[in-house]
């Protein structure tokens, strides 16, 4: 099984390259394990592309010629860990406490993952039953190749990132069915971790944390994630490269915004909803630069490279369903006469969908808020917040199409995946806090490398 | 940094830690149904040592496991397999199916090996292996 970790993370190393160009080995070091899993969806991506298997070592020898030219790299420029940020005081224990707490919750996840056995009734959804099974076929099958899936056992339109993940500690780490909670377990340590890493000394640590933990405080989230559901995952990743963004167009951080690229075409990997948050995080983000008086040119620029390689991911798998025949049930059986008669009721559905859930994050994170901007300055924060706040009402937007083109019962989606699809909102709206008014001024890093 | 500015940090620290505390909280609060699932499998994981015996448990295949095995042992590997999805089916079991026969033995609706409810089955029709609620047969059967 440890092959099977070090093998992703390996896997994801290339990225380690541009990082280390610009003297960033900590931001490349909490981006590899990203990249690590968007790489392990290449051979099914290319199999599909190609319409063979590609079963062999072809991209093992990609990965070992890109490790060869890192070591190169190091060798003939060298590199420096980057100049952190000193803190001291409160802020220093604010960081003791933020650390040991992500350590403690990570520590948590992998003895959850390692003793929960997916036995009994793992089944507990449609979406739990498909993630799993498809994990199961994918590492079962001799090579990767998708060509006799896309038969009645459903949806291998939908993006594979997860599957490839469990398929992959299933076929290397020899893993059984029953046992690949351990693998949400490690997904669940990972992220905030990896987020952590970069942000715990950019922004008021604790609230940080309380972002980056809130996700599993929301209903069911953490019973559903370990039942192989995709969405704690979705938004574990969304959450990490919204702040990861906002906090590089803060601090004029170009490389921190290539890493959240390459975390936001992690979610994009990850599920369908995953093309919502790309298009709401880029928007969101290049409003912010925009209220930050950054200048028109360069909020753009700041936009395509956060959402360049999440659209190629989204392109390219489109292109890979589209040359095995799959098409997306979804988009391609849209009503769109239903749009404007379903509309009123899915906003209302959405709304008490939303009450429901965040009945205790949801006053907390306006309060926070509040009290933020009037640290910070209303007018000043008030429009930061303004175009922060566009992200989640674009993401809700594109929900509330989608449920009123949907063919099916809008009830019928509200009771089957209204709470899970919504999740992503809470740890948004909980960050928007952190940038209300710059709520720590004392946290801006001196230097831009400060990870 | 002036007094301004450090009267403003502790605020937020303040704010932070508020912010933590309720969000561990709710955390202690939603961890009860992973709780109960790992009291569980503390009991049973030593009696599910293998793939085979996760199918044999009552929430996938369970009392059917007869005409998993029949297929296992009288076809070869790739030969197909109808599953019919309809809701008069025991969709729990079906996924049973699923995950103990893919990807060896592919789900087609046009394969002439069907897996069916044992209520539906045609007396003319030829019966491989019977399970609880399900049986193997061979050719069409009757819609539910």
């Amino acid at each position: 099984m440890l092959a099977a970790f070090v093998l992703w993370l390996v896997a994801g190393l290339p990225t380690l390259v541009p990082f280390l160009r610009r003297d960033r080995l900590g931001l490349g070091l909490a981006t590899v394990p990203f990249a690590g899993w968007l790489a392990l969806t290449l051979p099914w991506i290319w199999s599909a592309l190609v319409g063979a298997s590609v079963s062999g070592w072809w991209w093992q020898a990609l990965v070992a010629a890109v490790l060869v030219a890192i070591v190169v790299e190091v060798l003939l420029h060298g590199t420096q860990a980057g100049n952190h940020q000193h803190v001291d005081g409160v802020r220093g224990a604010a960081v003791a406490i933020a650390s040991t707490l992500l350590s403690a919750a990570a520590v948590a996840h992998l003895y959850v993952g390692t003793r929960l056995m997916v036995g009994g009734d793992p089944t507990i959804g449609w979406d739990g039953v498909l993630w799993l099974m498809r994990a199961k076929v994918l590492a079962d099958l001799p090579g990767p190749y998708l060509g006799p899936l896309t038969g009645p056992q459903g949806h291998w339109d939908y993006p594979l990132l997860l599957p490839a993940w469990l398929g992959w500690l299933r076929r290397v780490g020899g893993l059984q069915l029953k046992e690949l909670a351990v693998g949400m377990g490690v997904v669940a340590a990972v992220v905030p971790l990896a987020g952590g890493a970069v942000l715990l000394r950019r922004g008021n640590p604790l609230l940080t944390t309380a972002c980056l933990l809130s996700t599993f405080a929301l209903p069911r989230a953490l019973e559903l994630h370990y039942g192989i559901y995709c969405d704690a995952f979705l938004t574990l990743t969304n959450t990490v490269a919204f702040l990861w963004a906002a906090c590089a167009i803060r601090d004029r951080d170009e490389p921190l915004l290539v890493g959240a690229g390459i975390v936001l075409a992690t979610t994009v990997a990850l599920k369908n909803e995953g093309i919502l948050w790309l298009i709401a995080d880029s928007v969101a983000v290049g409003g912010y630069g925009l209220a930050l008086r950054r200048g028109g040119r360069d909020a753009f620029a700041a936009v395509f490279r956060l959402c360049l390689p999440g659209a190629l991911v989204f392109a390219v798998w489109q292109i890979a369903c589209a040359s095995l025949g799959m098409r997306n049930d979804m988009l391609m059986a849209m009503r769109w006469d239903l749009a404007l008669s379903r509309a009123k009721g899915v906003i209302e559905s959405l709304e008490w969908t939303a009450i429901q859930l965040g009945n205790v994050i949801l006053p907390v994170s306006a309060l926070l808020l509040l009290a933020g901007l009037g640290l910070g300055g209303w007018r000043r924060g008030g429009a930061r917040v303004a175009a922060l706040l566009v992200g989640p009402a674009i993401y809700l937007a594109g929900l509330a199409f989608m449920y009123a083109t949907t063919p099916h019962s809008v009830q019928w989606h509200l009771l089957s995946s209204g709470d899970r699809v919504m999740w992503g909102v809470f740890p948004v709206l909980l960050s928007l806090t952190l940038f209300a008014g710059h709520l720590d001024p004392s946290s801006r890093p001196r230097d831009s490398r400060a990870a | 940094m002036n007094r301004v500015g450090a009267l403003r940090a502790s605020i937020s620290h303040g704010m932070g830690l508020i912010a933590l505390v309720i969000v561990l909280a709710l955390l202690w609060t939603q961890a009860d149904p992973v709780r109960r699932q790992l009291a569980t499998a503390a009991r049973t994981r030593h009696e599910v040592t293998s793939d085979d015996d996760l199918y044999r448990l009552p929430g996938y295949v369970g009392g059917d496991w007869p005409i998993v095995a029949h297929l296992r042992s009288h076809f070869p590997p790739g030969t197909a397999v109808s599953i019919p999805r309809r809701r008069a089916f025991d969709r729990r079991i079906m996924h049973g199916f699923w995950f103990a026969l893919l990807p060896d033995y592919p789900v087609r609706s046009e394969a002439s090996l069907r897996i069916t409810l044992r209520r539906l089955v045609d007396s003319h029709q030829r019966i491989l292996v019977g399970g609880s609620t399900f049986a193997l047969v061979d050719g069409e059967t009757a819609q539910p």
